[in-house]
């Protein structure tokens, strides 16, 4: 505990929050990269923290988390004040406030790097050295008075070490200023290890690392960049633990690159940068040597990739995969070899709706691969009224090779699935769906719908009115919906596609949209059904409850669209968002 | 009100006989509510719980949820106020009796669909829970939830439901129902014409079998309403129930006393109230004296001895963990009712029972911590008050120094809520 205060008298400055000032040049990257060990496990870098500083505090989200009464809550902490406090004494001292101090404390650049057993290393570049040390003998100063105010030996110890002169305020915490750069660190050895690099003026540093060094070039653009070895992190056994876990096939089926990429790249980075109200962000690992076979089904060849994803009014989600739903299925032995009952089920009732055809080679080998889903906010006809929890509406659309061959083949495992829910239906006395099979602009379709309830309240109707499912097909595409206005507006959005030029996104293999818009709205409209949950789950009080949902809310409204996309470049696997936030 | 036989406990309530009659009544005992008792007599304590007391701010809120979550079907959060009810009802002893009828039609949430109708069933017992036995029955035995439970939505007079005769002879009369295969069949010929569809019950005359049946001293074209009729002035179904109304609220571990059984089912077959016939089993008083008539706790009561007096609120959270520990407030397993007495004295049940008092004691909001716990274990009598609330009577002498000491070194509230947990682990908690 001791320890940490120290650690926190000595970085005080660097955990201040804000600025108001201008931008400032970030120092010089590479010359403090050369000073890290090259074995760092993991290495946060923030180029350019003035940036950073003012980026934040034009941040919508600034306000919002100022404004959080949890936020402020924490600021009322005794250590927090008193960390405050200091920080009002060395603004005194140096006849500068605290956002000018921090910038010309960091403006060079932050570093924080963990190496292996347990070593942990901080650098933080100054623009002003003779600041630096100036803050840094006043803190050391007002560190002295307070151990003879308290009556305590002095914890302030000195030792020089080639001509640099490291401190330590007691604990395992130890620093030193170099020219115009504070280190920070909780080993000794740590430190000598870093002044003999910068005296001998030798390499061997983190700069050298050609892993680290393909990270950077992959995170060139972004302000804060996260590196990580994943060869040393692999060797930890919780690591390489949590790695082997979820075999379950979903999960598979939409992360397994990203996983299999964790499993054997050499490196992982993680970029980030803000510009306006935009938050940019790359995952990035390094080049795989070989992928393994059985991911053949989510790698696309560099000239294939995802169709545009379909947007429809209302879109919650909007998501457009690159899967080959054959060769997933046929490496489940490999994929998920563990037989859990929820498979098994599974592949029975495929027998039963595809009339005992091969699931493998005989319906997902009928299907290109090329996958979309849309989730949208639902609308009601006035008949069948509003229910009173509503559900956004889901649908899948699937590509067919052959639709002449396959049509009927999965019209009569859809007719026959909704046969099923019906007789089950009955078993419990609960109303069934009537099938039908209207058109709309000229493509015939199935629609299951539950009859409108005469005695029901129209605006709190029962959760199954969110349910109308839809198979449609048009040219080539298959449409499977739970709701039959989202099958429509599919279909729409189809003909205006076909109308446009359509050509897949070259090595994406998934692109996700998210509006943050839509999920506000459905929150609302659900909200009285949330706050029974909260009040169920946390034994809240309705106004607690309440509260809670309304700074969930609040966080929500910042968030207007989510951008995600997953590509398969020079062997290596790539994530990129984009977060658009609004202005409160 | 019904004359005191002799065996009656006559005259005032100390604090232990008023602490020991509130734990039967209710399952827990907060202190407040039995100062409340102290100094009243047996028949004034119990209009007094049965009358209830003040509801607090949240009660309305509850109920409207319940009733939401009923109509909305959905499970979790019914199971979880229905929890809340144990928990916050101003009338902690409905409520209890309530899940004594349950317990004995054994109607389960989870074999009755909708859930509204389950609700509706589970609704019109609290309902009726104090009133004469022929009221509960009509309601009980003519409900759809009822005849859903037993799997018998369709009654033809070609097809009587049998399962309905064996279940009524078995758990409600207390008969083999081999031994008679007549009162079965009978039983089950006077529901023919009752289906149940979508919920709703609809009589048909022209399914109904009108030849004769025989039910207790009844005879003739008898219907479901006057089977129950039959079976509430029953003597063999007055001592079943009387028998089980005495297993739930005193012991199971020891026979009712011949005298109060006698007593008892007088009061049940003069169409007396249940709130008499209770206040006569609770105040007998050997029963209220003697230590012997302890009842082993079930991991409802286990909750609810800690949940009621230290202010916790029901969640999803403790309610899963109930049903996981076979006690779903919802859900009679089987259709013999809840496991009771020495099915929770299992090694691995007391051990189910020491978590669940470690998970209540440091497990946050999901499981429904308020302040009230820090302000009970922050006065200068928290030792005491804690040995009261969860202790019959003195701590005992073996464990007195283990106490002394977990109390002197207890600074913190982290130190109390161990020497809570302490006291949860004695057997004197497990039975109360």
């Amino acid at each position: 505990m001791r320890g940490l205060k120290s650690l926190l008298l000595t970085s005080v400055v660097a955990l201040l929050i804000g600025g108001r000032h201008g931008w400032c040049p970030a120092g010089d990257i590479q010359s403090t990269t050369a000073w890290i060990p090259q074995n760092a496990v993991a290495t946060l870098v923030l180029k350019n923290p003035t940036s950073l500083i003012e980026q934040w505090e034009k941040s919508p989200l600034r306000q919002t988390v100022e404004s959080n009464p949890g936020f402020r809550a924490a600021l009322a902490n005794p250590g927090l004040k008193q960390a405050d406090a200091l920080v009002g004494l060395v603004e005194v001292h140096t006849k500068k406030d605290r956002w000018t101090l921090l910038k010309q404390l960091l403006g060079g650049g932050l570093f924080v790097a963990a190496l292996p057993r347990g070593e942990v290393l901080v650098i933080a570049e100054a623009q002003d050295g003779q600041l630096l040390r100036d803050v840094h003998e006043f803190l050391l100063g007002l560190a002295k008075l307070d151990a003879e105010n308290k009556g305590q030996p002095d914890r302030v110890k000195s030792a020089d070490y080639r001509g640099v002169t490291a401190w330590t305020f007691g604990g395992d915490e130890i620093h030193a200023i170099v020219e115009n750069r504070l280190i920070l660190t909780n080993k000794p050895d740590l430190m000598k290890q870093i002044i003999d690099r910068i005296q001998d003026s030798r390499g061997g540093g983190l700069r050298d690392n050609p892993k680290f060094a393909a990270a950077a070039k992959a995170t060139a653009d972004h302000n804060l960049v996260l590196y990580l070895d994943l060869e040393t992190l692999r060797a930890l056994p919780n690591v390489a633990k949590g790695l082997e876990q979820g075999r379950q096939p979903l999960p598979i089926l939409l992360l397994a690159g990203t996983v299999t990429a964790l499993q054997k790249a050499p490196w992982l980075a993680v970029g980030l940068s803000i510009d306006g109200n935009r938050v940019k962000g790359t995952l990035q690992t390094g080049e795989v040597a070989e992928w393994p076979s059985t991911l053949s089904f989510a790698v696309t060849s560099p000239e294939d990739g995802v169709l545009p994803p379909i947007h429809v009014p209302g879109t919650v989600l909007t998501a457009s995969f690159y899967r080959n739903l054959r060769d997933f299925y046929a490496q489940k032995n490999e994929l998920f070899p563990e037989r859990t009952s929820g498979l098994i089920f599974f592949e029975n009732m495929m027998g039963i709706f595809f009339t005992g055809r091969n699931f493998t080679e005989e319906v997902l080998a009928e299907l290109e691969p090329y996958v979309r889903v849309v989730v949208a906010a639902q609308r009601y006809a006035p008949e069948v009224g509003t229910p009173a929890v509503q559900l956004p509406a889901v649908a899948v659309v699937f590509r067919m090779k052959n639709p002449e061959k396959f049509q009927p083949v999965v019209e009569e495992g859809f007719q026959k699935a909704l046969g099923l829910i019906n007789f089950v239906r009955g078993q419990d006395a609960k109303p069934g769906m009537i099938l039908d099979r209207p058109v709309y602009k000229g493509v015939k379709y199935t629609l299951a719908y539950f009859n409108p309830d005469p005695e029901g309240d129209k605006e709190h109707a029962d959760i199954r009115f969110n349910f109308s499912p839809v198979l449609a097909c048009r040219d080539r595409d298959l449409i499977l919906s739970t709701a039959e206005p989202l099958a429509k507006d599919i279909l729409d959005a189809l003909a205006a596609q076909e109308a446009a030029v359509q050509s897949v996104q070259k090595a994406v293999t998934t692109q996700l949209e998210v509006l943050g818009t839509q999920i506000v709205r459905l929150l609302e409209l659900n909200k009285e059904a949330l706050i029974a949950q909260n009040m169920a789950e946390k034994g809240h009080s309705r106004e607690k409850a309440e509260q809670e949902l309304s700074q969930l809310l609040t966080v929500l409204k910042l968030l207007n669209e989510l951008r995600v996309t997953e590509s398969f470049r020079d062997r290596s696997n790539r994530w990129d968002f984009q977060l658009e936030l609004t202005r409160p | 009100m019904i004359a005191q036989p002799e065996g009656f406990h006559r005259g005032a309530l100390d604090r232990e006989l008023a602490g020991r009659l509130l734990r039967r009544a209710v399952g827990s005992l907060v202190i407040e509510e039995r100062e409340a008792l102290v100094g009243l007599d047996v028949p004034q304590a119990l209009a007094r719980l049965v009358g209830g007391m003040q509801a607090g701010p949240r009660w309305q809120e509850i109920q409207d949820l319940e009733g939401m979550s009923a109509e909305r079907g959905q499970l979790a959060g019914y199971r979880t106020w229905q929890l809340g009810r144990l928990v916050e009802s101003p009338q902690p002893f409905r409520e209890m009796l309530t899940l004594f009828w349950l317990d004995l039609f054994a109607v389960s949430a989870l074999r009755v669909e909708p859930l509204r109708l389950y609700h509706d069933f589970r609704s019109g017992l609290r309902e009726r829970a104090f009133e004469p036995l022929e009221k509960v029955f009509t309601f009980a035995l003519t409900h759809p939830a009822l005849l859903l439970n037993l799997r018998a939505p369709s009654n033809y007079r070609s097809q009587p439901q049998e399962q309905i005769g064996r279940f009524l002879v078995q758990y409600v009369v207390g008969d083999d129902p081999r031994e008679k295969a007549a009162l079965v069949a009978d039983i089950a010929r006077a529901y023919t014409g009752m289906f149940v569809s979508s919920g709703r019950l609809r009589v048909l005359d022209y399914e109904h079998d009108p030849r004769p049946k025989t039910v207790g001293e009844q005879r003739g074209d008898l219907r479901a309403e006057d089977v129950a009729r039959a079976l509430a002035r029953d003597r063999a179904t007055a001592e079943n129930v009387v028998r089980r109304l005495f297993g739930w609220f005193v012991t199971t571990e020891v026979a009712i006393p011949q005298q109060l059984l006698l007593a008892a089912e007088e009061a049940v077959l003069g169409g007396r109230p249940v709130s008499e016939l209770l206040t006569l089993l609770l105040g007998w008083e050997e029963c209220l004296k003697d230590q012997r008539y302890r009842r082993v706790k079930s991991p409802l009561e286990v909750y609810l001895a800690v949940a009621r007096p230290f202010g916790y609120r029901a969640t999803i959270r403790a309610a899963e963990t109930l049903a996981e520990s076979g006690w779903d407030v919802v859900h009679p397993p089987t259709l013999a009712g809840w496991p009771r007495g020495q099915a929770w004295l299992t090694g691995s049940q007391v051990a189910r029972h020491v978590a669940l008092v470690r998970a209540l004691l440091s497990g946050g909001e999901n499981w429904g911590a308020t302040a009230q716990m820090s302000e009970v274990l922050s006065r200068p009598d928290w030792s005491s008050r804690l040995v009261q609330t969860l202790l019959s009577g003195e701590l005992p002498a073996e464990v007195h120094a283990d106490w002394q000491k977990l109390v002197q070194e207890a600074h913190d509230e982290t130190a109390k809520k161990e020497a809570l947990a302490f006291l949860a682990a004695l057997p004197e908690f497990q039975l109360s």
